[in-house]
């Protein structure tokens, strides 16, 4: 049965595997085959032993049982050394004049100044929260994700 | 004085003969397969090696008669083809071993290393066309892995969920010298099967008034029958079967209902409906047995053993879910039922409510067994070929027809393509279950649609003088799909009309001897002659070209809807 996308629930897997482009094909069928709600698909090199290894950041547009059984069917691949769930974070960037330490602190998210753009991240709920707290006064903003939250060291994007 | 016992020269072995060791260390004893030029290092080390090969006529073939030899056995099936064609013909039987979760090695040729990506001679991707349906594949480009690998596809294909695994090797692969790395197995075996679900499920058997038990081909892949029938006879539960769970379980014992599903016995659908425990194992809720999923068993609490985790929920959602083997899950919970008597309360009474449903399906079984038609056929097929008979089903209202009215009593007897319902299936299927158990009587009842679709494996059954019986049951209709087209299509029976050979005619030319029966012959006769024959024999039932199956469940609906007869 596949999941419909809630455009709500955002559940993230992260994938590590070895293999190469025949194994991220495999991945990328498998996704395919299986209709799975994939409103994310990041991948990454690994900085591992493991010739070829790779990560994968999958986030599943879909509540958290289906999303279970997802990674279930994953983890099954020959190539698939680990696979399990991973936390989501939405990242913004914003310039605003308001106090947004504060505001930051009061809606739990973590937040830097960098050359005169603050850049919020943290659970997307909470990433709403501090936008919409600041309301009016923010003068520009661009928004990434939901995506994962890197975890470990990587190589770099692929 | 030389000493010639050091006179020789050292040769490395090659890829090819690494192939070879391989499939003789992992015990195969038949390949089933069709050579061509990227494939032909293979078959030139081949003859040195005692495997027998059995030459197909195509290689769709050899992967159905591998897939049979699978089923039949418990064993890894093997299939060869060469590159592009080959590969590409191999497609289907493939994707019919994934469906049905056989555990299958196919080899293929691949051009060599320095011609790939170039649109060579018959070079195609067979890794990427087969992604979706193979359980893992291998392209190996390293001749010292060669070994290795054809051991890890054997492994992987055997293990968990079985499924088939492609090993595709460049011809210079094959030529290439090799130096053996060694082998370690990957994986473990899974571990004893330890989960709070085991006792809750245990806990719910005990306390269901309606129970049943419904068994998939899980059972007979785990060998799990023993444990189906013990746990059956210690509660007391009524077993049915999934269309591949048939002959998991004797159809003769007292406990045994039928199967269910859109051609099921509708006795079995409304047992299902009317249940309140439903104990699933090794089956997946396919849409052929739930029709519309959320009308499916609605006042049952579901019980789901699957040793593939992902099965769990993904039509169904469990009561219980338990990812195990269906053998150590119910010898688990076996132990869990305490000694003595665990026969639930009220299941007595559920079990003659249930035998008093099936009465009118007995009789209307009885009174059809003298009329000229598939269920004379079938009953007379079973009766000349006694308890030994291995019956092996192409697809369509033969399949159904079969699967109602025979009685399976030896275990893992009935062998049909469910999942991906191949048409063609049948005869070569039937060839890998002749190869493996040549004392037993192997019939195939096919349609004469399906029939036609392998027809050329009579030469490769001839070479080998098996002994396989052909019935088909010849309506001159794409049965099933004229019937769609009775019941949901105006009677518009667009391109179903078939035709074929004279099939007395055409079994002669290559060979065998083959007999046609009409209406008012004498079947007995005709059945007995076939089965008293040396080798293969034919037969051409010309069958009522309207004969319907029922009941039936329409697509996507429920018991609800179903169709018991004509004009109902």
């Amino acid at each position: 049965m596949p999941e419909s996308a809630t455009g709500v629930a955002l559940n993230t897997i992260e994938v590590r595997f070895s293999g190469g482009m025949l194994a991220l094909n495999r991945l990328l069928m498998t996704l395919q085959n299986k209709r799975m709600p994939v409103a994310g698909f990041t991948l990454a090199r690994e900085a591992g032993d493991q010739p070829g290894g790779m990560r994968a950041t999958i986030l599943l547009d879909c509540p958290p049982e289906p999303a279970l059984r997802y990674t279930a069917l994953i983890s099954s691949l020959e190539d698939v050394s680990e696979a399990g769930p991973a936390e989501t974070i939405e990242v913004a960037l914003v310039e605003t004049s308001k106090d947004w330490r504060t505001t930051a602190e009061s809606t739990g998210i973590e937040a830097h100044e960098d050359d005169g753009t603050v850049v919020a991240s943290g659970d997307p709920e909470k990433v709403e929260g501090f936008l919409a707290a600041l309301g009016d006064g923010v003068e520009d903003m661009v928004r990434l994700g939901p995506l994962a939250r890197p975890e470990g060291e990587a190589g770099g994007g692929v | 004085m030389e000493n010639t016992a050091f006179n020789f020269e050292y040769k490395p072995r090659t890829g090819s003969e690494a192939m070879c060791e391989a499939l003789l260390d992992e015990g195969v004893e038949y390949l089933f397969g069709y050579p061509g030029g990227a494939i032909m290092p293979f078959y030139d080390a081949l003859p040195d090696y005692p495997l027998r090969h059995v030459l197909t006529r195509h290689e769709q073939a050899a992967a159905h008669a591998a897939d049979g030899y699978a089923r039949a056995t418990g064993r890894v099936g093997v299939c060869v083809a060469t590159s592009g064609p080959g590969a590409t013909n191999l497609v289907t039987g493939l994707a019919t071993a994934q469906m049905d979760s056989v555990p299958l090695v196919a080899i293929t040729g691949q051009v060599g290393r320095p011609a790939m990506g170039k649109d060579s001679f018959q070079e195609t991707n067979v890794m990427g066309m087969t992604l979706p349906f193979t359980k893992h594949s291998f392209l190996v480009e390293d001749p010292d892995e060669l070994y290795t690998t054809m051991r890890r596809a054997f492994e992987i294909a055997r293990s968990g969920r079985p499924g088939p695994v492609l090993v595709d090797v460049p011809k210079d692969v094959q030529f290439a010298a090799t130096v053996d790395k060694g082998y370690r197995r990957l994986r473990e075996a899974p571990p004893p099967v330890e989960s709070p679900g085991l006792e809750r499920a245990a806990m719910l058997l005990r306390n269901a008034k309606r129970p049943l038990i419904l068994a998939g081909h899980g059972v007979t892949l785990g060998g799990a029958e023993m444990e189906l029938r013990l746990l059956a006879e210690r509660t007391g539960i009524p077993v049915v079967t999934t269309l591949l769970g048939i002959s998991a379980f004797p159809d003769d014992h007292p406990l045994y209902l039928g199967w269910p599903g859109m051609h099921g016995q509708a006795s079995v659908n409304r047992a299902i409906d009317r249940s309140d425990l439903l104990f699933a194992v090794g089956m997946r809720f396919d849409d052929r047995i739930t029709g519309a999923a959320h009308k499916f068993a609605r006042d049952a609490k579901i019980i789901h053993i699957d040793v593939d985790p992902s099965e769990l929920g993904k039509v169904i959602k469990p009561t219980v879910g338990i990812a195990a083997d269906a053998k150590a899950a119910m010898r688990s919970i076996l132990g869990h039922l305490d000694n003595g008597a665990e026969e639930g309360e009220g299941c007595g009474r559920w079990r003659e409510e249930l035998v008093k449903s099936q009465e009118p399906e007995r009789r209307r079984k009885e009174s059809a067994r003298d009329e000229y038609g598939p269920i004379q056929v079938m009953e007379t097929i079973k009766a000349a070929a006694g308890p030994d008979l291995r019956l092996v089903t192409d697809v369509g209202q033969h399949q159904m027809w079969a699967a109602q009215f025979f009685e399976f009593t030896k275990t893992n007897s009935h062998i049909t393509s469910g999942g991906l319902g191949t048409m063609g299936f049948a005869l070569p299927a039937a060839m890998g279950v002749a190869f493996a158990y040549p004392e037993d009587p192997v019939w195939v009842i096919a349609g004469d649609g399906g029939i036609q679709m392998n027809l050329q494996e009579l030469a490769t059954i001839r070479d080998f003088g098996l002994n396989i019986k052909v019935a088909v049951l010849n309506n001159g209709y794409l049965g099933m799909v004229r019937q769609w087209q009775q019941f949901f299509h105006n009677r518009r029976y667009s391109e179903t009309p078939i035709t074929g050979p004279d099939y007395e005619q055409l079994t002669a030319s290559y060979g065998l001897a083959g007999r046609t029966v009409r209406e008012g012959d004498d079947v007995e006769a005709a059945v007995r002659w076939a089965q008293e024959q040396e080798g293969c024999t034919f037969l051409d039932f010309h069958i009522d070209p309207e004969a319907n199956v029922y009941p039936m469940i329409p697509s996507g609906m429920s018991v609800n809807e179903m169709i018991e007869e004509d004009g109902a």
